[in-house]
């Protein structure tokens, strides 16, 4: 096991191969055992990048992300991990460790992305579809690439694009008398650009943020649904762009005292004023 | 059935799909990391009690302390102590005051927004910088941190064209037009939650002054504190001149980068209105906002400017003011000392 003596060791000594053999073994050792457990939970227990892990190739990598230039100054990450002591409580060993364990997982994440399973050859997850729904969000529901990237408007379509804007805030007018309370609270929060999963957000509403997310999502897919409704003979493409531009005036109606008279507009626009 | 006009999207590039997909898989895998470090049962950080030698702390090196623009630094854990990874920043410039403009680098290899720029080096932790995450920092903070760097005189010239992309909406030069990241336009795009992070943990750190977003350009300026400042001028002018009766020119003065315009402000000879005037770069009479309207914080249209000019009376209490465009679309802008 690692102690205080092996990292100050490695710390004096600068690289792991200046150090003796027992802070060798044991440090390499804690970097690999943090390392397979980063690897069994992100990509699982048969990955095959556990099967290929030496202990020596492990500190390398942690080694690598940690110097940011070939001189002692420019290795100041270890420094970060040290200094540390400085601000946090509990033991010498754990607070170096933990320290080392997040330079550790920056690394991790970046072994997997550059070297590890998506980057193996023929292994690698083809190019998305912009169909594809997109993973990594509490938020994302069901959002594909393409909301993320619908492409831009072509600018010589500006008289068309006035009229989706016209057609938009029409239906939005339309459909905002519907709206629940909680609903135009999180539309005028996107609006803001204020996550669901803000803490204070769930404050505010006394809801959590699984609710709110199911909320706006909602509301996206009720528009979605009128606007199917009501032009289904127009192209997916046509129909799209005016469930945005409909959903967009929503947003600005929620934000607008006339439409939303609550209290907790103040609370959002607080918290905007707070987070920026 | 009603019919819609037609319409022609230009598809995203491929460039710009590639980036964003990358960087979701980024972004899924630090969630799935933090979730492991969250996990009390996987026993990640360890806790073994030993007894710490206090010696081990004299073997980190000191701080450099003598703090300048271009420098890139990481910033010390008593500067940024909540902090779950190294912050490394650049040193963008400086003001009049002392304050630093410092940006800092993403904790991803992948440019998230618009505003992140991929700088081309090949060291892990500078590989992009989040220019939109820009602030105004204290030499005091600033100098708990380490030297690590300089950006060179390309990357600092580039980081400032990003710089006035974000900030001022002025053009991106095409050769960094695909070095950012692409554009965020859905509410639920989960870069909108890692921006609030970010933002979150920078802001946190008792040196952040203010957003330069804010201090720079913001949406919305003080109608008190125009008819403050235009009545220190009036006075001032009045003390050099003996005049009495009211200085004609004094004004404030605001850019609106957008339409390369800039608004001057001054106080009606009623002392009752503030009156906007809208001119050009040369100082001419310009009809460019023309149609855009003057709203209070809470949306109330206070004025539409027409003509090159807008009149609001000086009601109590005072309003923040924001241009507004018929579209609905807010305008930025920013005190200015020319034309």
């Amino acid at each position: 096991m690692a102690t205080v003596d092996h990292w100050s060791e490695w710390k004096k000594q600068c690289a792991i191969a200046l150090c003796g053999d027992e802070a060798r073994h044991n440090l390499e050792l804690f970097a690999w055992q943090r390392w397979t457990r980063f690897l069994e939970i992100t990509l699982g227990y048969d990955a095959p990048e556990l099967r290929e892990l030496r202990r020596s190739d492990v500190w390398h990598q942690f080694e690598t992300w940690c110097c940011v230039g070939p001189t002692a100054a420019e290795k100041s990450h270890k420094d970060w991990i040290f200094k540390r002591l400085e601000t946090h409580s509990g033991s010498g060993l754990d607070i170096i460790q933990s320290g080392a364990t997040l330079v550790l997982r920056d690394a991790v994440r970046d072994f997997i992305r550059h070297e590890g399973r998506t980057r193996l050859p023929g292994t690698r997850s083809p190019e998305k579809s912009l169909d594809e729904p997109v993973a990594g969000s509490e938020e994302g529901g069901n959002l594909t690439y393409g909301d993320l990237l619908p492409g831009e408007l072509d600018t010589a379509s500006m008289v068309s694009i006035r009229e989706y804007q016209r057609l938009g805030e029409e239906e939005a007018l339309k459909l905002s008398a519907d709206l629940r309370e909680r609903e135009r609270l999180v539309l005028a929060a996107s609006a803001l650009g204020i996550p669901m999963s803000h803490p204070r957000l769930e404050q505010i509403t006394r809801k959590k943020k699984s609710v709110l997310s199911a909320a706006l999502q909602s509301v996206e897919a009720r528009v979605t649904r009128h606007i199917d409704k009501k032009y289904g003979d127009e192209k997916e493409g046509s129909r799209r762009i005016l469930s945005a531009a409909t959903l967009q005036r929503l947003r600005n109606l929620s934000c607008d005292p006339k439409n939303s008279p609550e209290t907790w507009r103040d609370e959002l626009f607080k918290l905007l004023s707070m987070s920026s | 059935m009603p019919k819609l006009p037609s319409i022609h999207l230009v598809e995203a590039p491929a460039w710009q799909r590639d980036r964003l997909r990358s960087w979701i898989e980024e972004w899924t895998l630090d969630l799935a990391l933090r979730g492991a470090l969250g996990e009390p049962a996987n026993d990640l950080l360890a806790p073994v009690k030993t007894m710490f030698p206090d010696p081990a702390l004299d073997l980190v090196r000191p701080y450099d302390e003598q703090v300048e623009v271009h420098q890139i630094r990481l910033l010390g854990p008593t500067v940024a102590p909540d902090s779950d990874r190294p912050i490394c920043v650049a040193i963008l410039g400086d003001t009049p005051d002392k304050l630093f403009l410092t940006a800092p680098f993403s904790r991803f290899g992948i440019p998230a927004t618009p505003g992140e720029w991929l700088t081309g080096r090949d060291t892990r932790a500078l590989r992009v910088l989040s220019i939109w995450n820009t602030r105004l920092f204290d030499s005091n903070y600033l100098r708990e941190s380490w030297l690590i760097g300089e950006l060179t005189e390309a990357e600092s010239a580039a980081a400032w064209e990003v710089f006035g992309f974000q900030m001022a909406a002025q053009p991106l030069p095409s050769t960094l037009a695909s070095q950012v990241g692409p554009p965020v336009v859905h509410p639920r795009d989960p870069r909108l939650r890692y921006q609030a992070e970010e933002a979150a943990l920078f802001a946190a750190i008792g040196a952040a002054v203010e957003t330069v977003s804010r201090n720079i350009l913001t949406e919305f300026v003080s109608l008190r504190t125009i008819r403050e400042s235009i009545a220190e001028q009036e006075l001032d002018l009045a003390a050099d001149t003996g005049d009495t009766g009211g200085a004609p020119f004094a004004r404030e003065i605001f850019e609106v980068p957008a339409y390369s315009v800039f608004v001057r402000a001054y106080l009606a000879s009623d002392a009752e209105h503030i009156v906007f005037v809208v001119h050009d770069s040369g100082g001419d009479p310009s009809e460019a906002l023309d149609g855009t309207n003057i709203v209070a914080e809470d949306g109330r249209i206070l004025a539409s400017i027409q003509k090159g000019g807008a009149s609001i009376p000086l009601s109590t209490p005072l309003p923040e003011v924001g241009l507004r465009l018929a579209s609905g679309e807010s305008l930025l802008w920013r005190k200015s000392t020319g034309s």
